[in-house]
């Protein structure tokens, strides 16, 4: 029975070749990756494709997880990894640039109204995100989203806690700039 | 003293936690209050958290999560394009380390004997990921050709970049595998062979995504 498996118990299986573990696993957090790359990214179809990524980055280094952290924190990792190495490529390849992407559209539960609002309040959320530089991002991202510690974030990024500090810090000051703009418009 | 933003920079999550000690969280508090620079970051971090409730988180769309993981059972056919690869991955073993290869009951047993080169290394690998990257042409040119992309020049070029990137992962892959069977001479034989495994199963993966970044591609230009 998987279904109450732990996590270790399934990336034991999965090393072991069990398809269906390794499904299991994925189900599991593919909610969570997949809501993390929307934000990172700003569009669906990116957010899939970088989901992908992820996974099967998760999924190659997996005979590589130690259990020293928590999956969760080890998945995030790469996940910040991918992410913010997509970020940067894309600003280098100008016709891919997210701003120009028209919005995509999913249909949310409730009546439309409601979901309309929702929509509307996560693509305003990806929108003002989408300002901040790559780095700044993704600390926002594993602090605020997440709820990561400055230890683990600091572990995931593999930078100083007083590093991850400053982004936030510079990060929050340009979004705070940006809020001011929209507001004034 | 004017602020130099550093108490808020180093204690404002734990302030908005409510986890400081009362005199810190007083200190905080005066930082808020005085200096605006202080005062704008922390309303933004007040808006973000607030986001952070906002969120509607959305649905996955469907996907393959296996089938893109985890290549089916081989046969026989698939695996021939990377038997040469397997075989290539033994030699260099057997040239670097001097490998003694000896059958017994429980299958093959493999030890280490001489001294491994990290120059020679590096070499072999050099080398073998070069010869995967005049694979990986020749059959980017192929699929070009079938497919008679629109654009394919941009299309081309992102693809040289994701194999150049897979290449790079290929690289780290092999040298930690033969890193760390340098200093584990005595390694345990099944361990091995699922690493092996994973770096040839992976190889089969990039043509995977490979196709699928063409399906994709060709979906956008055509
Ligand atoms: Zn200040």
């Amino acid at each position: 029975m998987l279904l109450n498996d732990s996590d270790e118990k399934l990336i034991d299986k999965a090393l072991n070749g069990s398809q269906r573990a390794w499904g299991k696993l994925v189900r599991r957090y593919e909610g969570k990756v997949y809501n993390y790359c929307l934000r990172m990214s700003g569009s669906q179809n990116d957010a899939m494709d970088l989901m992908q990524e992820v996974f099967l980055a998760v999924y190659r280094n997996l005979p590589n997880f130690r259990q020293q952290s928590s999956f969760t924190t080890w998945l995030f990792r790469i996940a910040s990894n991918k992410s913010t190495d997509w970020l940067r490529s894309r600003h280098r390849v100008p016709t891919l640039n997210a701003d120009e992407l028209p919005t995509d559209h999913t249909p949310g539960s409730g009546s439309p109204q409601q979901s309309l609002q929702q929509d509307r309040d996560n693509q305003h959320i990806m929108h003002m995100l989408g300002e901040l530089s790559a780095e700044q991002r993704v600390v926002v991202e594993l602090k605020f989203f997440q709820h990561f510690t400055f230890e683990d974030i600091a572990a995931q990024l593999g930078i100083s806690t007083n590093t991850a500090k400053t982004r936030l810090y510079a990060g929050l000051r340009r979004l705070k700039g940006k809020m001011e703009i929209q507001n004034a418009m | 003293m004017p602020c130099n933003h550093q108490q808020v920079e180093a204690h404002l999550c734990d302030y908005l936690d409510g986890a400081l000690d009362p005199a810190l969280n007083r200190e905080i508090e005066h930082c808020i209050e005085t200096c605006e620079e202080c005062r704008e970051v922390y309303e933004s971090a007040l808006q973000v958290r607030q986001w952070s409730h906002q969120w509607q988180p959305q649905p996955v769309p469907d996907w393959h999560r296996t089938e893109y993981a985890i290549p089916k059972r081989k046969t026989a056919f698939e695996w021939m394009p990377w038997l040469s690869m397997a075989t290539s991955a033994l030699a260099i073993l057997m040239v670097v380390f001097k490998v003694e290869i000896v059958s017994t009951q429980q299958g093959v047993t493999i030890s280490f004997g001489g001294q491994a080169s990290q120059v020679q290394l590096a070499q072999h690998i050099d080398q073998k990921i070069n010869e995967l990257a005049i694979k990986q042409l020749g059959y980017i040119d192929n699929r070009f050709e079938e497919q008679q992309l629109a654009q394919a020049t941009v299309t081309k070029g992102m693809l040289q970049e994701l194999l150049e990137h897979s290449r790079q992962e290929r690289r780290q892959d092999m040298q930690t595998l033969m890193a760390s069977w340098l200093k584990q001479r005595e390694s345990d034989n099944a361990e091995m062979n699922k690493r092996v495994d994973y770096i040839l199963d992976n190889q089969i993966e990039n043509n995977q995504y490979l196709n699928r970044v063409l399906q994709v591609s060709n979906t956008n230009h055509l």
